[in-house]
């Protein structure tokens, strides 16, 4: 079934100069799976489309359930220089929290 | 253990820890801080009680040879200029409006560094992510411009208030009159050796 990513995760983004990151948070340790097979790099570039011009790599911490994704060249030039309303990229966080992924029933809680 | 004093408001458990973890961070495995070079893959939580997270295991690497600098430099000027747009068709006026002033700066000839258009209660935050919206109440049309020359960006703050009247129709939210022309700092963090900084502590009475 396909899910919100919500569901299953919270957000916290924030920039570095023109780099924005995104820490996508397992709500349950076991959605942490889920997370890792379904939040890829590739997907969260594609999500942002033209708001995203440079690469996106991806790090993972099991240890904590979390994926964090560091977007370049995402803030149009960033900090001071930007002319975008969230020059921050504070809000991309809660933006990912739409994107659909796809999940079993019994890999679910609720 | 991360904890608070009580009766402070917020919380601290798991999920606040573990989002602060994550703020605005790189590599993981690789923090770089002045004194240490942390690994956030080896720290271990625990839940301890009604706001005390326990934090063990955590690993990490020497300080680096370097340390960084954030340094300022001049990097020319901008300019922010909005307009309120309201419904009917709150989002087709707005973007008019946008397509007006582009063919009036491109018909003076003149040019940007950059130029962004942002639609507030459409895509502002959240730009090709954010689902479609329909007919909207109002919509704010938010217009910059970066340049070099300061001249060019003050003749773009020229451009937005007389669209309140002939423009797309019933434009408001224009009381402060033409956007300010501001200079821009921009940020280049950097590195340089830790042997060129001597730390200098002074107490001031």
């Amino acid at each position: 079934m396909r899910i919100p990513l919500a569901r299953v995760a919270h957000c916290r983004s924030g920039d570095k100069g023109d780099v924005a990151n995104i820490g996508v948070v397992a709500r349950e340790e076991c959605y942490y799976s889920i997370l890792v097979r379904e939040v890829t790099a590739e997907r969260v570039k594609a999500f942002f489309g033209d708001r995203v011009l440079g690469r996106v790599d991806r790090f993972e911490l099991p240890n904590v359930g979390a994926l964090n994704f560091v977007m370049h060249e995402a803030l149009g030039g960033g900090g001071t220089v930007s002319l975008r309303v969230d020059a921050q990229g504070k809000t991309l966080g809660a933006a990912l929290l739409r994107l659909e992924i796809e999940a079993d029933e019994h890999e679910l809680r609720d | 253990m991360i904890t608070k004093h009580p009766g402070t408001g917020g919380r601290v458990n798991l999920a606040s820890v573990k989002e602060q973890l994550v703020y605005e961070i790189g590599d993981p495995r690789a923090y770089i801080t002045p004194d240490v070079v942390a690994d956030f893959t080896s720290i271990r939580l625990a839940d301890d009680g009604r706001d005390r997270v326990r934090i063990t295991g955590a690993r990490g690497s020497p300080r680096p040879a370097t340390l960084k600098v954030s340094l300022n430099y001049f990097a020319g000027w901008k300019a922010i200029g909005t307009l309120v747009y309201c419904w009917p068709q709150a989002i087709e006026k707005a973007r008019a409006a946008d397509r007006i002033v582009r063919e009036r700066l491109a018909q003076l000839g003149l040019s940007f560094d950059a130029m962004e258009t942002e639609f507030f209660g459409v895509n502002a935050c959240h730009g090709p992510a954010a689902p479609p919206v329909s007919d909207p109440p109002e919509v704010e049309l938010r217009i910059g411009v970066r340049g070099s020359d300061r001249g060019t960006v003050e003749r773009f703050t020229r451009e937005l208030v007389p669209l309140v009247l002939s423009g797309p129709p019933a434009a408001t939210g224009y009381g402060e009159g033409r956007p300010q022309v501001r200079e821009v700092v921009a940020y280049w963090p950097t590195l340089i050796p830790r042997e060129e900084v001597e730390p200098k502590v002074e107490v001031v009475e």
